[in-house]
């Protein structure tokens, strides 16, 4: 046992390795640890572990971490923490610690290793099952190993074995449906105070297990009577615990019981050397079993038992520290004051319940036993050990503290962390409420850091006895995941900062990041937002951008478009059923632009979709609704239109593509593709032809989506940076300007094109938008039916529009709302008539402009709206090019 | 998470499915179907607290669509039905 | 079959390479790996046509691999055969077809006189090789599904999301495994698995 120096509340201390900060605080003579949150009580260390009600501390050594129990925190060298009085201080400093995430399949999984949990373990693992048992403290064996028991061999030796699979400082936090458990296993605190960044800190197991055994143990629960929360009273098996153990603070003590657990602790107390003064029983008589194996024992090492008598009170000294207590025998009224350093309570056991409760299984109440305990009636959880009873042979009363008066209810505490009292709990029952669930929310106890552990059946049993029903028939308790606080960092793992999400690029991406461009999110995609020469901001970038795709050439990576391969001689009824126009006559070799609608008529999604064969078609859609649209077309061809013959194939990702843009484009193909027939006659707005370019196999489309004079050439993704660079390189001589997201975005407002999630939202019909051009008359396809709907045809909808601002430099941030030009400059609320959905500069116009969504729009074109103070007039929603002639070059 | 029991792959994590509503929803002849018709098919899915028959695809995995029965109150899995087939009668 | 053009061809992670046979964990990016998505009814006769054109047998059973001529390759001095073809299952009706053949010609006539598919899908995807004695173990970090043998044994081959990212995972030979993840996604995967190997090197 190596000694190691750590800090509490500013002072240095030793302490040994392997022991609990609350112990080695003990040790050190520490017994006053913190003030209560609310009523400045002084307080002192209770309980072992996660039932700690009051040692709260904030460790600022490492990566820091507020309120964590210091009966939990191992002392390691350096280890610095700090007494909270209930609540902690978020650390300022980001927590740079590594944290992972691991899955793991098992037959079985065992929760807790005490001698149950190992016994569980190696039943399973005798029959060749794959087990995984973890256990949240550091030292294996439960109670008996906090006795000081040995555990056996044959037990031990099963955590070693090939099968299983031995986890410990690994707390479940979570029990859900089909055998899944989440737990987080602590695995450098014990070792070192400092920041792990090598190690993970906190591993985060996913189990999937056919079998789930809980053996998770039970905790002890106080009494409830007048000043039960001073420094000095502890629950008696965590002080016999901390004395074997090696502190020395208290030279006498009071064991205070309802059951033979607190005859166990006086005789580890004495053995360990302290003067038992007495065991107060609140059972008169006991079975002929428990004189024999309680009772005669401690009488024989010479130890007072006081029958059928209880604490009542205590007195402390005037730094509120335990001096004696009060015992009452209720019956003949008779008090007695005993002196003592330590007052030891055993109020009963409460089974951990948690993790049974947190998957729908109910815990059923033992008067037998004082507790509610776990029998699992699922056949894949089992319950062992305390869980499901095993400490009948304690033989425990009934009881939950004296009759108190109001002053001495004030003072009984029975949530120690919420300050919370049986005048509390009288309040709440006073006040009509009986189920705990609406005491627990009134009084807040069982609300705090340790949720309850030392007061939930206590709660139960005291309002019991207020209102004469049992305490099953309060209500049961329920508690949800996680069973303890968790980091956040640790269930994030390694999904933080960039990998929270997948970043996607295309192949020419490292061309752009070379190039300096600020990046814009598309999803989980990255594209060039806009390309900066040296001292531009966006708006002279986007400027010069666009007027390059206007005037000159200008080039974009289209790659991140969604693609679909689309094969069999009905491909192309399919396409007539999937889009509002038709595609079944479209001509070999060329392209169409189609619009989507789900069955509610609402468009969803848009794009050209190219006829490469006779029964061989390329559909592109919106890069964020690939997915989407790829579950749409197998939903309709798995479950409506089986018989169809088409089968489609996601191609997204090998296709590279990258649009030539503007009047000086065709220049630049003819550079690039030397024989292929780039003329106006050879080829046609919406053709496709097949050539090589820069040297590499390409398919070029003649498609405009700026309304320019523009190609697109798609080649494998394996040569798409390489075309991208011989574009460039070609393209050098007529000043060719790579463009991104924001000028792609501009080109097409100025030009009326909508793009589908930025103008629509889902409630948008092509009607709506001003298209009506593109739903064809003669065919049925998916969503026609819902344009006669009377809601999809009234005729006050919100209708596609233009916006020119008064103001020209105004640009109007996308999402205002607007009203009628009489509310201009008014004092909301005032009734708006429309939203604007896309607005930018224009360097074309020289000024701002906007597309905007407006309650029967078409027929207010010309009218004037207020947006605040400023002022737009409707228009059509084109700007640029109204008669469409630039697209021919 | 949950696992969903896919009749192709096996149970697989639902993050790999995306969900369809309600099974055997019958797609009534647009051009003939009467408004009312028309928005039940469109609007109207069965809510139950119990046993549900619905549909689900397998996104990440196979692509298929298929049918099963889950209670929505615990969570079980039934039976699954690809589409198309018998419906297998509502577990007990 | 799309033969690449090296001198002017990228790959999502240029060959990368990440610990080493040494190392207990071995990671590659193998670039330009061939892949063509078939789609093809096993319940009509294109299904036989096809077969008799790729000279095997296809199985429709979701997550089975079929080989001909193409046995895993177990050091780098090691050329595969040629001719060799690999056929994963994706789905009742898909297959996801690799190997040196020319798969692309092989299947033509087939195409001609039937209903089925044929995709180059050779960029949608690279291929990445994990290799080591604590494969598993690293790839339970960012991988959901059970990799127990008898679950996931080897030449069984399964879709679903690694890190987020849309992976085809092969269990092609002891402790070795082949991951094509979609080509945008590759980037990220990368630094994900790689990251994955910190305690393990």
């Amino acid at each position: 046992m190596s000694n190691v120096t750590f800090k509490f509340d500013g002072v240095d201390y030793v302490g040994q390795a392997g022991d609990s900060l609350a112990a080695a605080l003990l040790k050190n003579g520490v017994l006053h640890f913190t003030d209560s949150t609310y009523r400045d009580r002084p307080r002192g260390i209770m309980g072992l572990w996660i039932d700690e009600p009051n040692a709260l501390v904030n460790i600022d050594s490492g990566a820091g971490e507020p309120m964590v129990q210091a009966t939990t925190v191992e002392v390691v060298e350096g280890l610095v923490a700090r007494s909270l009085s209930g609540i902690g201080d978020l650390p300022d400093t980001r927590d740079l610690s590594r944290y992972d995430r691991a899955y793991r399949y098992a037959d079985v999984l065992v929760v807790g290793a005490g001698l149950s949990g190992l016994a569980a373990a190696k039943k399973y693992a005798d029959l060749g099952k794959i087990v995984i048992i973890m256990d949240d403290k550091p030292e294996v064996g439960g109670h008996a190993n906090q006795c000081g028991e040995i555990i056996p061999a044959e037990l031990m030796s099963v955590l070693t074995r090939e099968n299983v699979t031995h986890l410990q400082r690994t707390t479940v936090i979570g029990t859900y449906d089909q055998g899944y458990a989440v737990a987080v296993e602590r695995r450098t605190d014990h070792v070192s105070s400092k920041v792990s960044t090598d190690v993970a800190r906190i591993r985060t197991w996913h189990v999937r297990a056919e079998h789930t055994v809980l053996a998770t143990g039970a905790f002890q629960r106080p009494l409830v009577f007048a000043n039960n929360d001073r420094p000095g009273i502890m629950l008696s098996h965590a002080a016999a615990t901390y004395v074997e153990r090696g502190v020395t603070k208290f030279k006498t003590a009071v064991v205070v019981t309802i059951d033979n657990q607190g005859y166990i602790d006086a005789i580890r107390l004495h053995k360990s050397g302290i003067r038992v003064l007495a065991i107060v029983d609140v059972r008169k008589k006991l079975s002929k079993a428990s004189n024999k194996s309680a009772r005669k024992p401690a009488e024989k090492l010479g130890i007072r038992i006081i029958k059928g008598a209880t604490a009542l009170d205590t007195n402390g000294t005037l730094d509120g520290i335990l001096s004696s207590v009060v015992v009452s025998d209720p019956k003949s009224g008779l008090r007695e004051t005993i002196a003592t350093d330590l007052l030891a309570i055993s109020g009963g056991w409460t089974p951990t319940v948690h993790l049974a409760t947190y998957i729908g299984i109910k815990p059923t109440w033992s008067k037998k036993r004082a507790a509610f305990i776990v029998n699992s009636k699922v056949k894949s959880i089992s319950t062992v050990g305390m869980l499901a009873g095993d400490f009948e042979e304690y033989e425990p009363a009934v009881f939950f503290g004296p009759e108190l008066d109001d002053t001495q209810a004030l003072v009984a505490y029975v949530d120690h962390q919420r300050d919370a009292t049986l005048r509390d709990l009288r309040r709440a029952v006073g006040a009509g409420m009986i189920s705990i669930e609406h005491v627990k929310r009134y009084t807040a106890i069982g609300t705090a850091h340790d949720q309850g552990k030392t007061s939930g059946t206590l709660t139960m049993g005291l309002i019991g006895n207020l209102v004469g029903l049992a305490p099953d028939e309060i209500g049961s308790l329920t508690f949800r995941p996680p069973y303890i606080a968790v980091p956040f960092a640790a269930l994030a793992g390694r999904e933080r900062g960039l990998h929270t999400e997948p970043i996607r690029t295309t192949s020419i991406h490292p061309w752009h990041v070379a190039a300096g461009a600020p990046m814009e999110d598309v999803g989980q995609w990255k594209r060039p937002w806009f390309f900066p020469k040296p001292g531009e901001d966006m708006h002279a970038a986007v400027l010069r951008e666009c007027r390059a795709a206007r005037n000159g050439v200008a080039v974009m990576d289209a790659s991140t478009l969604g693609k679909i391969d689309i094969q069999g001689k009905d491909a192309g009824a399919f396409l007539d059923q999937v889009y509002t126009n038709m595609f079944s006559t479209l001509k070999v070799g060329m392209s169409r632009y189609g619009l989507m609608c789900g069955v509610d008529g609402m468009v969803f999604d848009d794009g050209v979709t190219t006829r490469l064969g006779e029964n061989h078609w390329l559909m592109t859609t919106t890069t964020g609704g690939a997915a989407k649209v790829m579950d749409w077309l197998e939903e309709w061809l798995q479950t409506e239109w089986p018989h169809l013959e088409v089968f489609c194939t996601s191609v997204t990702e090998q296709i590279a593509t990258v649009a030539i843009v503007g009047p000086k484009s065709r220049e630049l193909l003819a550079l690039l593709s030397p024989g292929l027939d780039v003329s106006k006659e050879g080829f046609a707005f919406m053709e496709n032809k097949y050539a090589d370019v820069a040297g590499i196999p390409a398919r070029i489309a003649r498609i405009s989506f700026s309304g320019e004079l523009a190609y697109e050439v798609n080649v494998s993704a394996w040569y798409g940076l390489e075309l991208w660079n011989k574009v460039m390189e070609l393209g050098a001589s007529l000043d060719v300007t790579p463009y991104g997201t924001e000028s792609l975005h501009v080109l097409r407002a100025e030009k009326g094109f909508v793009i589908v999630g930025q103008e629509t939202d889902g409630t948008q019909t092509p009607d709506d938008l001003g298209m009506d051009w593109i739903v064809s008359k003669k065919k049925d396809f998916i969503g026609k039916r819902s344009f006669s709907r009377a809601d999809t045809s009234r005729p006050d909808r919100h209708q596609l529009v233009g916006l020119l601002p008064d103001t020209s430099e105004f640009v109007i941030p996308e999402g205002s709302y607007f009203a009628e030009i009489q509310h201009k400059g008014a004092t909301p609320p005032i009734p708006h008539i429309g939203y604007v959905t896309s607005s930018y500069f224009s360097g074309e116009l020289n000024q701002s402009f906007a597309m905007a969504l407006v309650q029967n729009g078409r027929a207010r074109v010309g009218e004037r709206v207020a947006i605040g103070n400023e002022t737009a007039v409707i228009t059509e929603p084109i700007f640029v090019d109204k008669e469409n002639v630039r697209r021919d070059g | 998470m949950l696992h969903i029991p896919c009749p192709y792959c096996g149970p697989r994590d639902e993050t790999e499915f995306h969900y369809g509503a309600g099974a055997n929803i019958f797609y009534p002849e647009p051009t003939t179907a009467t408004d009312e018709e028309w928005s039940k098919f469109v609007f109207i899915r069965e809510n139950p607290k119990g046993w549900h028959a619905e549909r689900w695809v397998h996104s990440a995995g196979c692509r298929r669509w298929f049918n099963v029965w889950r209670n929505t109150i615990t969570h079980e899995f039934g039976p699954t039905y690809k589409p198309f087939t018998e419906q297998p009668k509502r577990p007990v | 079959m799309v033969k690449v053009n090296s001198a002017i061809a990228t790959s999502p992670l240029g060959g990368a390479v990440h610990g080493g046979v040494d190392k207990g964990i071995y990671i590659e990016e193998v670039p330009y790996t061939p892949g063509i998505d078939l789609r093809v009814d096993p319940s009509s006769l294109a299904f036989a046509a096809v077969n008799q054109a790729l000279g095997l047998t296809l199985n429709p059973q979701v997550g089975s691999v079929v080989r001909k001529n193409a046995d895993c390759i177990v050091s780098h001095d090691q050329q595969p055969d040629a001719n060799g073809i690999s056929a994963l299952c994706l789905g009742p009706d898909w297959w996801l077809l690799t190997g040196t053949a020319d798969i692309q010609s092989l299947l033509k006539p087939v195409q001609s006189a039937h209903h089925i598919s044929v995709v180059d899908v050779s960029a949608q995807r690279t291929k990445l090789e994990i290799y080591g004695p604590k494969v598993k173990e690293i790839l339970a970090h960012v991988w959901e599904q059970d990799l127990r043998d008898a679950n996931f044994p080897i030449d069984t081959c399964t879709q679903g999301l690694m890190a987020k990212s849309p992976v085809i995972l092969w269990h092609c030979c002891e402790n070795c495994y082949l991951i094509f993840v979609r080509s945008s996604f590759a980037t990220h995967l990368w630094e994900v698995l790689s990251d994955s190997t910190v305690e393990y090197l």
